[in-house]
């Protein structure tokens, strides 16, 4: 860093700059416009466009302000004549080639070539029109999602750089060269043939025109009748932020929002393509009762609230109880009062929801560790590791914005470490990928353990000051013998020990897990093993090292902290805590529960023993997400009465004596947490589809007024405003700055958000190192041979209820398929797309297979996003994690039967 | 080693008979001559004691291969085949009598010459790079270094400091050959200035302009020397990767080029430690992936990255940012082929060869109307004059020099009347010309000025990567306009237009193919300005080239009646009884010109 100071002088305007500014970020710094259509955010600068240019005194040349760095004394005119002769040459050369007609076109009013003709008078009549070439200028909309119109294309390349470096695919690419080029893919075969596009449709956000433009969007308006609102996808954790364009009340297209801090206009399929569940007409607009011949029958919404009060008085009458299942797909606020309503009114603790059956055991683990279980470091200090450690996820399916951003960073060099069983869209990225057998994750870790301790690659200061129990850790591991755990984890131990060099040796590392770790019996441990990996090398609570979670809902993270775990009050309040309770008591004006409830697999168990008589479940569905559905369907029949509140008919709403429909996130305010402890504003996009259709929280407050409890909530800002009052992690966000500042919990005295975690000391004061028991319980025998992996889809989202409302997206991945070795296939004489029963101890499923080397041999791979191929009906809940109580979901020993 | 040393002085007593091995000659034949001669000689005992038959490098006079140079008097054979080297080995080899007719015709002075040095072509040239290429094998690492080779280097890698080597380079004056024409010294010092490894010699061998062809002859006829100047380069800036960037269609260039890099890694001439010196420099090969545009610097670093051929933006320049983000210092073929010469020569006195600017030697490809066609050197200053009238035998036939085009498709035309202009950097920068890579075609008044325009601009059209606005359909419409004017279409609103595109384009292009594809229309508009208006308001084309603007009428007291034109009319336009007098029918003429071509009597009338 030179101290030399830049100062140039931009249209008579002297500018202090900062080294490596180029012409067009010291303008911009300025608000000095200068016209671009090649440029775009966190791209490569090709500057071909050439409408950026400008004048610099003293050179012949015209030079692009995108890429000409600024340099002292530069005087710098950007409107003079020679300047603005070129530029309308330059868009009217375009025109030329141009085939849109801006009357009928859709991106009219968003497209910066209407824009800029406009601005430079360019008619379009300089010259005249091309030769219309069908190859070049004609219209590509064979696939579901993207209309491609080569007639709009200005060949800026923003779409062609778009999909390699924002979502490091290489679909489209520039074809031929001269006055034949064109933006194209391989041998011309349109997006939906070619394996590498995967419809996140970055590039249609990202065009400048409309040559690439949503498929359903065309002809549903435009500006300035279409309203753009941001909010936040409502689709993984990850929080990307999204424009929703809309009109008549009626979302239109999504796009991805450039300014949201998490994303930067990244968006997946899901949260570009599937939000057209919102306006699917299965939504439900009316409550629905069962009547007494077990039909779901239309009524008003008072009637079904008084049907449940009914309800309600007689159980409590009879000392029943009462449990609740939140839903990490709510608002914070949602939670909340979801949560008060259960532990105020109805008195009960029995509230869990589904982080019981994704990351509880992160929770519990972390906490017994650092003292705090979430994302240790914001998804920011991305850039700034230099070696990942993944485990047990497949970002680029499950949370691809976060795949994408760690990818770009291994394109520049970081070091990946991929540990996965099967191989997933990042092993071809992976530096180094260990192929372990499913479930051997503690072996593996412990492993890790023995060889850093043995070369001595672990942070002496870390273990020493600012950990406890390394010497108990040292003294457990020399009981055991390397070899034994290399045997269980099926890898090379060389490879083993580079990856723990790697990891133990880079400057920064992270570890980034998912749900391959923590869906296990025995998935506490696994966990633990993580955070002592990450304590002893000192991979964490220094600056960007860090041991980070993928939490899975967009809201499961803000659903936690809002207490909807049994025992846990708000904030991470003790429920069993006498101060916290008290406080809680006195906050809320009214008793609380004293003991901790039940957790979600208990609460079905309780179920079936009669334990339980009421059911309310707000916008979950348990029959498909949780283990052992065919138990779980059982459950829900059996219990005396069960509410749901979702916005589709589910497979659990079926069940349910009173169905209450609700509203969807695009018809909510209020605020979601995303994955790295983000607190973000929701927006309301549209009105509610129906009148009828009431907030979640609205719903519960209504029914809490009938108990003649009024909380006084008139908006989400009330609610909002308890939540700070009550729960001191949130209690540094400033409500009306919500938008415009970034939050993230926890905060200091200054109300500044700490992004990351445990910098100076642990949550917990000293982190605990704590032994694993290496303990592999998957194991084949002759009756069940093979080991199948349960996981994710890239296009679809957990149990389908919205994904699967999408066309494009169901012809995109119309069907279950199990992924099975080619050696597997031979011996079961079975080829792709051949049906298939797969058997395990619980129940049967029917899938077709499609055959890879994806999978390990003895291994098989399904998604459970099917509810015609359920996954969970071949996992069980009758074992769970000691501490957590989170089932297996992730391996089930199976046999495979060709149909 | 001894057997090799024996092996020279048995070559070294023995006379030569060097059958040119270059492409050209090649696919004329020359393969089947030289193994013909080859086999003759060697299975004739009298003949193989005497001679020994080997393959040479190009001389330049493509025109007349296949060639052999035959013995101590280097006397000179053309255009031979196996049947005439039958007729040369009976009667020159075994009975030593010349045989005349085979020998080169001096249309000039009406004779035959006999010795290759006498030949003018050879006599008015300045060679220093081709100097020994003609009798050295190419595809011998040994005939090279018995000719000097890679001594220069030996004692570089001893004496000399890098620095110093890049300051000889710069004192020299060189200037890169491959048109851009920035002093090469300066570049390595640059190089040699960065810090970060690894850093990139590049060699791009990707000629693509229209009528050049030094690298390849370079490439194919004295591949060790080339090689060698990479050598330098990368000792002098501390780099440690060469690569030659070339073209996969000059597959007799990569065949040597492949060769002699292997040989030169068994020889320990490349490799961890080049020539036993503390000195680590590997050198491999890389192709072109065709397109024109691939051989400016930062296409060629995207090709070679496995990307897409484009340009991008500059800078950082390839020194700061090159290959794979390294340094990388590119220059072309026939520059590394200087650096052997400047060292071997000393600095003085090659700076005394040129002109001030511009020292050295230049390659030039001449081709079009001149007698002489082929690959010329000569100092830079030198006229016009003395590479057409001299070196190149005037112009074919009767026709009379009109133009002369410089510099492929990024250079500009001449008019004749600037004949005793100085060829050199400097002077062409006057005349708003460049030299490219030193292509010079001869046009001769049949020639249309626009048409040669409009024949550029399509190349440029095509050529283009497509990338910036401005080249991409600048050029388009540029040539939609110059296609109007052809047509007959045009007005002179035409020419300001053509004026306006062609300043923003020069203005605002990315690379510099959009930049010089204006160099033909401009020098069109410069020198030529009344040609085009004569195509513009008065529709006609002088030279008679452009379809649209020619009238053909037969000359009724010419015609015989022989009816050759009224055959050959493809649209039957022509009508008229055997053995009077024809007429054309101006409505059905196309105006291909058939008649004008076919009648023996040049009675069809052009207008």
């Amino acid at each position: 860093m030179s101290n030399e100071l830049i100062i140039c002088t931009i249209d008579g305007k002297e500018i202090f700059c900062e080294e490596g500014w180029t012409i067009l970020q010291a303008a911009r710094a300025n608000n000095i416009e200068i016209p671009v259509l090649c440029y775009f955010p966190d791209i490569s600068i090709i500057g071909s466009c050439r409408i950026c240019v400008v004048e610099i005194e003293g050179e012949r040349l015209l030079y692009t302000a995108c890429s000409t760095p600024v340099k002292n004394g530069m005087i710098i005119h950007t409107k003079s004549e020679r300047v603005m002769n070129a530029r309308r040459l330059v868009i009217e050369m375009m025109l030329s080639q141009h085939f849109g007609d801006c009357l009928t076109c859709d991106g009219s009013g968003d497209c910066l070539l209407e824009k800029y003709a406009y601005e430079f008078g360019a008619t379009g009549k300089m010259f005249a029109k091309a030769e219309f070439r069908e190859l070049t200028h004609g219209i590509d909309d064979r696939n579901p999602f993207i209309i491609h119109d080569r007639g709009k294309c200005i060949l800026c390349g923003i779409c062609v750089r778009v999909c390699e470096q924002w979502s490091h695919r290489n679909a489209l690419s520039f074809v031929h060269k001269g006055n034949k080029i064109m933006v194209s893919t391989m041998y011309n075969k349109g997006l939906e043939d070619n394996k590498e596009c995967i419809f996140c449709g970055n590039c249609v956000t990202a065009c400048p025109t409309a040559a690439l433009y949503e498929k359903n969007a065309i002809r549903s308006g435009r500006l300035p009748e279409i309203k753009r609102t941001k909010t936040i996808c409502p689709y993984c954790g990850v929080g990307c932020g999204i424009v929703v364009y809309s009109k008549d009340n009626k979302i239109v297209k999504v796009r991805g929002d450039l300014s949201s801090p998490v994303s930067r206009g990244r968006l997946c399929i899901k949260g570009k393509f599937g939000l057209d569940y919102v306006n699917s007409n299965q939504r439900l607009l009316k409550p629905l009762v069962r009547d007494e011949d077990g039909n779901l029958k239309e009524v008003e919404l008072i009637d079904a609230l008084l049907l449940i009060k009914q309800k309600i008085d007689e159980i409590m009458k009879k000392n029943g109880t009462f449990a609740g299942l939140a839903s990490a797909k709510c608002t914070n606020e949602d939670n909340f009062v979801f949560q008060k309503f259960f532990r105020t009114i109805l008195k009960s603790d029995n509230i869990d929801h589904c982080a019981r059956i994704c990351h509880s055991s992160t929770v519990s683990g972390l906490e017994m560790t650092f003292g705090s279980g979430a994302m240790t470091n914001p998804i920011e200090d991305i850039d700034l590791i230099d070696c990942f450690l993944i485990i047990g996820s497949n970002m680029l399916s499950s949370h691809p914005v976060i795949a994408w951003k760690i990818i770009k960073r291994v394109k520049e060099g970081a070091i990946m470490i991929l540990i996965d069983p099967k191989k997933s869209g990042l092993s071809r990225y992976a530096t180094l990928q260990l192929q372990i057998n499913p479930g051997s994750d503690i072996s593996l870790i412990n492993a890790m353990l023995k060889i850093i301790i043995e070369e001595r690659m672990f942070d002496t200061e870390m273990v020493e000051k600012r950990a406890e129990g390394f010497e108990e850790l040292v003294k457990r591991l020399d009981t055991i013998r390397l070899e034994d755990l290399v045997k269980d984890t099926g890898v090379d131990e060389n490879d083993i020990r580079l990856a723990s060099r790697l990891f133990a040796i880079s400057g920064a590392s992270a570890i980034y897990y998912a749900m391959g770790i923590t869906q296990h019996i025995f998935g506490t441990a696994n966990v633990i093993s993580l955070a002592n990996l990450s304590i002893i090398t000192g991979k964490v609570g220094q600056g960007p090292n860090g041991l980070n979670p993928l939490r899975g809902q967009n809201n499961v993270q803000g659903s936690c902290d809002m207490g909807c775990l049994p025992g846990v009050l708000p904030g991470y309040k003790k429920i069993e805590n006498k101060e916290d309770n008290e406080f809680f008591s006195k906050f809320w004006g009214t008793d609380i529960p004293q003991k901790k409830g039940r957790t979600l697999v208990e609460i079905t168990k309780a179920i079936e023993e009669g334990d339980i008589n009421f059911l309310y479940i707000m916008g979950e569905n348990p029959v498909l997400s949780d283990p052992d559905s065919e138990h779980v369907k059982e459950a829900l029949k059996k219990v005396e009465f069960l509410v749901v509140q979702d916005i589709f008919l589910t497979e659990t709403a079926e069940l349910a004596d009173v169905v209450l429909p609700t509203t969807s996130f695009a018809e909510k305010e209020g605020t979601f947490t995303n994955t790295e402890r983000r607190i973000q504003k929701v927006n309301r996009v549209i009105e509610p589809i129906s009148p009828t259709l009431l907030e979640d929280w609205k719903i519960i407050t209504r029914l809490a007024e009938l108990f003649g409890v009024d909380w006084g909530y008139l908006s989400w800002r009330d609610i909002f405003k308890e939540i700070r009052e009550s729960v001191d992690i949130y209690s540094h966000i400033d409500i009306d700055q919500i938008e415009k500042k970034e939050y993230l919990w926890p905060g200091n005295q200054k109300g500044e958000s700490i992004k990351r975690l445990h910098q100076d000391q642990f949550t917990r004061g000293k982190a605990k190192i704590i032994y694993q028991e290496p303990n592999i319980p998957y194991k084949t025998n002759e009756k069940y041979p093979f080991l199948l992996i349960i996981g994710r889809l890239y296009e679809h989202y957990h149990t389908g209820t919205m994904t699967r409302k999408i066309d494009g997206i169901n012809t995109l991945q119309p069907y279950s398929k199990v992924c099975i070795n080619p050696k597997d296939a031979v011996k079961l004489k079975i080829k792709n797309d051949d049906w298939v029963k797969i058997v395990s101890e619980k129940g049967e499923i029917k899938a077709r297979c499609f055959i890879t080397l994806d999978v390990k041999q003895g291994n098989a791979f399904i998604s459970f996003h099917f509810k015609e191929a359920n996954a969970n009906e071949l996992t069980s809940d009758k074992e769970l994690d000691p501490f957590s109580k989170i089932a297996n979901m992730k391996v089930v020993p199976v046999n495979i039967i060709p149909l | 080693m001894n057997n090799n040393d024996t092996e020279k002085k048995d070559s070294n007593q023995k006379e030569e008979i060097i059958i040119c091995s270059n492409s050209a000659c090649l696919s004329s034949g020359g393969i089947e001559v030289f193994i013909y001669i080859f086999m003759e000689v060697f299975n004739n005992p009298s003949l193989s004691e005497k001679y020994v038959v080997k393959k040479g490098g190009c001389h330049g006079f493509c025109e007349l291969g296949p060639t052999a140079i035959v013995g101590k008097d280097k006397i000179f054979y053309i255009k031979l085949d196996v049947n005439k080297a039958k007729e040369i080995i009976d009667e020159h080899l075994l009975n030593g009598r010349i045989v005349e007719k085979y020998l080169f015709f001096d249309t000039v002075n009406k004779k035959r010459v006999y010795r290759y040095d006498d030949l003018q072509f050879f006599q008015k040239q300045k060679r220093i790079l081709l100097k020994t290429s003609p009798f050295v094998d190419p595809e011998s690492l040994d005939d090279y270094i018995a000719n000097g080779g890679f001594k220069t280097l030996e004692i570089l890698l001893d004496k000399y400091d890098p620095f110093k080597i890049c300051d000889m380079i710069e004192e020299s004056g060189l200037r890169g050959r491959g048109g851009g024409g920035f002093i090469t010294g300066k570049k390595w010092r640059l190089q040699a200035e960065q810090i970060s490894q690894p850093k990139y010699v590049i060699c791009n061998g990707d000629e693509g302009d229209p009528g050049t062809f030094m690298d390849k002859y370079l490439l194919e006829g004295d591949p060790y020397r080339i090689l060698e100047g990479i050598l330098i380069a990368g000792y002098a800036t501390m780099s440690n990767i060469g690569i030659v960037y070339l073209r996969k269609e000059y597959d007799i260039a990569v065949k040597r080029v492949e060769n002699a890099i292997r040989t030169l890694y068994d020889r320990k001439i490349l490799g961890n430690s080049v020539m036993g010196r503390l000195f680590a420099f590997d050198i491999r090969i890389e192709y072109a992936p065709g397109a024109y545009i691939s051989g400016e610097e930062t296409a060629l670093i995207a090709a070679i990255e496995s990307k897409r051929g484009n340009p991008r933006v500059k800078p950082p320049y390839p020194v700061e940012k090159g290959l794979f983000n390294s340094p990388t210092l590119i220059n072309n073929v026939e520059t590394f082929a200087n650096i052997r010469e400047i060292i071997n020569m000393g600095i003085e006195e090659y700076k005394n060869i040129g002109t001030k600017e511009s020292t050295g030697t230049k390659l030039f490809t001449l081709s079009g109307s001149v007698r002489n066609s082929g690959l010329v050197e000569m100092p830079f200053g030198v006229t016009f004059n003395e590479l057409i009238n001299e070196i190149g035998g005037g112009m074919l036939k009767v026709s009379k020099l009109k133009a002369i085009q410089i510099g492929g498709a990024s250079g500009g035309i001449l008019p004749a009347s600037l004949i005793n202009e100085e060829i050199s950097f400097e002077n062409l920068k006057k005349l708003d010309a460049s030299l490219g890579a030193g292509g010079i075609v001869v046009l001769d008044e049949f020639t249309c000025i626009v048409e040669m325009a409009r024949y550029y601009l399509e190349f440029a059209q095509s050529e283009s990567c497509g990338f910036c606005v401005p080249c991409r359909e600048g050029t388009q419409k540029l040539l939609k306009l110059i296609e109007d004017i052809i047509e007959g279409n045009g007005t002179l609103e035409y020419i300001d237009k053509i004026k306006n595109i062609s300043e923003v384009m020069y203005e605002t292009s990315l690379c510099g193919l959009g930049r010089e594809s204006i160099n033909p229309v401009m020098s069109m508009l410069k020198y030529f300005e009344d040609e085009l208006i004569e195509h513009i308001v008065d529709k006609k084309c002088r030279a008679g080239v452009c379809p649209k603007l020619v009238r053909y009428s037969i000359n009724p007291q010419e015609c015989i009646g022989c009816g050759a034109c009224k055959l050959n009319c493809p649209v039957n336009a022509i009508s008229g009884i055997s053995g009077q007098y024809h007429t054309i029918d101006k409505e059905l003429c196309i105006r291909c010109g058939q008649c004008f071509k076919i009648c023996p009597k040049d009675a069809i009338i052009r207008s």
